[in-house]
């Protein structure tokens, strides 16, 4: 009640159009504390992807200019394309990627840099 | 009343074709390009309303637009993007309900990197854009006439902050010399502020909360001689989020116009809400 008389002037109508703002500021606040609340302590994984054990060779690189979870999809997309690449797994939060290759094809460092390139993205070290 | 009508047509043009520009704090990559054969499909949501100001006969407007974009990186540097909308709109003119629906104008753009640097904590980009927008919608949406609009965008990535700004001018009525007040052109300056943040242990999730500052500027044509109607600015703080989930996107924001520059004759805008999906593979 003390929320909808401080919008209504005397001898006027409820402002309902201002009521409805400030429904609209509450309710992003909320979600924007939820936000906050939720990431606190969160750690990135890292563990080796199932089935990958005894398919290949796994590298571990640095990649620079992942920025969020989207990102994963376009670099996993141009590493999986190239030959010789069975499977990778992109981390935006850790800056890496692991690139499960297959034992039979020669694949140099320089070929995955370029996968890397045509995403967008700059190669760091070479972890593993 | 025709006069009126021209001049929300106007008006709704110009955020519909800027609507992409006030989104990219959304998307925050404004000033980058996707990857080389990637795909991004994004569906949009928009409710807007406006009503007569204080002193002028009494006109309101809702209206509603579904929006679809599809973008494709032909090339790591160069994105192509298609963009459709379809709108639904009521006005009230004191009393005298009108309800119309149809697609609006279609928009095609190139994105052009110009530059582009990745190191260990931070990310630049630098990218130019040129729209061309085709008179192919319901003669109540469209502009009815070809227009073009270059743009810069840049985005400076640090940690889990991201920030973007992109200016564009919307050149009109590209091949006509007659002066209109649908000549002239449209102005807007977008900066975006958000910060990823990594929701638990999944590295797939993330939550990005977004404030946005949009300036949106008309100027009916200059070098006419007839009379024009007054220039028409804007300005929105829009706060919103963006929850990723792999390769989704579910995205919204709510636009409070904070300063408002217009006629008497024109609507006083009110909040507008986006919300939106995005899908890339």
């Amino acid at each position: 009640m003390w929320t909808r008389r401080k919008y209504i002037e005397p001898g006027l109508k409820p402002n309902y159009e201002r009521i409805k703002m400030n429904k609209y500021k509450l309710i992003t606040a909320v979600i924007m504390m939820l936000t906050l609340l939720i990431s606190c302590g969160s750690k990135p994984e890292s563990a080796l992807p199932e089935n990958w054990a005894g398919r290949g060779e796994v590298r571990v690189y640095e990649v620079f200019g992942m920025d969020c979870p989207g990102c994963h999809g376009g670099l996993e997309k141009q590493l999986n394309a190239l030959d010789g690449v069975i499977d990778s797994r992109a981390d935006w939060t850790s800056k890496q990627v692991m690139v499960l290759i297959d034992p039979a094809v020669e694949v140099s460092d320089a070929t995955i840099h370029e996968g890397m390139k045509r995403a967008n993205f700059t190669a760091g070290e070479r972890l593993k | 009343m025709k006069r009126i009508s021209k001049t929300w047509i106007f008006i709704l043009g110009v955020f519909v074709l800027f609507g992409e520009n006030k989104a990219a704090g959304i998307s925050v990559d404004a000033g980058l390009t996707p990857a080389e054969g990637r795909w991004i499909v994004r569906a949009q949501s928009r409710q807007m309303s406006a009503s007569a100001q204080a002193g002028t006969p009494i006109r309101e407007m809702n209206s509603q637009a579904a929006v679809l974009m599809t973008a494709y990186g032909l090339r790591s540097n160069i994105t192509l993007i298609g963009m459709q909308g379809w709108m639904n709109r009521e006005m009230n003119m004191m009393g005298t309900v009108n309800n119309s629906s149809g697609f609006m104008d279609l928009n095609l753009l190139v994105k052009y990197l110009i530059h582009r640097s990745n190191t260990r904590s931070k990310t630049l980009g630098l990218s130019a854009t040129a729209k061309l927008t085709l008179p192919t919608g319901e003669s109540t949406f469209s502009d009815e006439y070809w227009s073009i609009t270059p743009g810069m965008y840049l985005s400076f990535r640090h940690g889990t902050w991201g920030v973007d700004a992109s200016t564009t001018i919307q050149v009109r009525d590209l091949f006509s010399s007659q002066p209109d007040i649908e000549k002239g052109w449209a102005y807007s300056l977008d900066g975006a502020v958000a910060r990823q943040l990594p929701i638990g242990t999944n590295k797939n999730m993330a939550l990005a909360p977004v404030i946005e500052l949009s300036l949106n500027v008309n100027k009916p044509d200059y070098f006419s001689t007839i009379e024009m109607p007054e220039p028409e600015s804007v300005l929105y703080l829009s706060p919103g989020f963006k929850a990723t989930y792999a390769s989704f996107i579910l995205e919204s924001l709510i636009q409070v116009p904070i300063w408002e520059d217009i006629p008497l004759s024109s609507l006083k805008n009110d909040i507008r809400w986006r919300l939106g999906l995005r899908f890339m593979f």
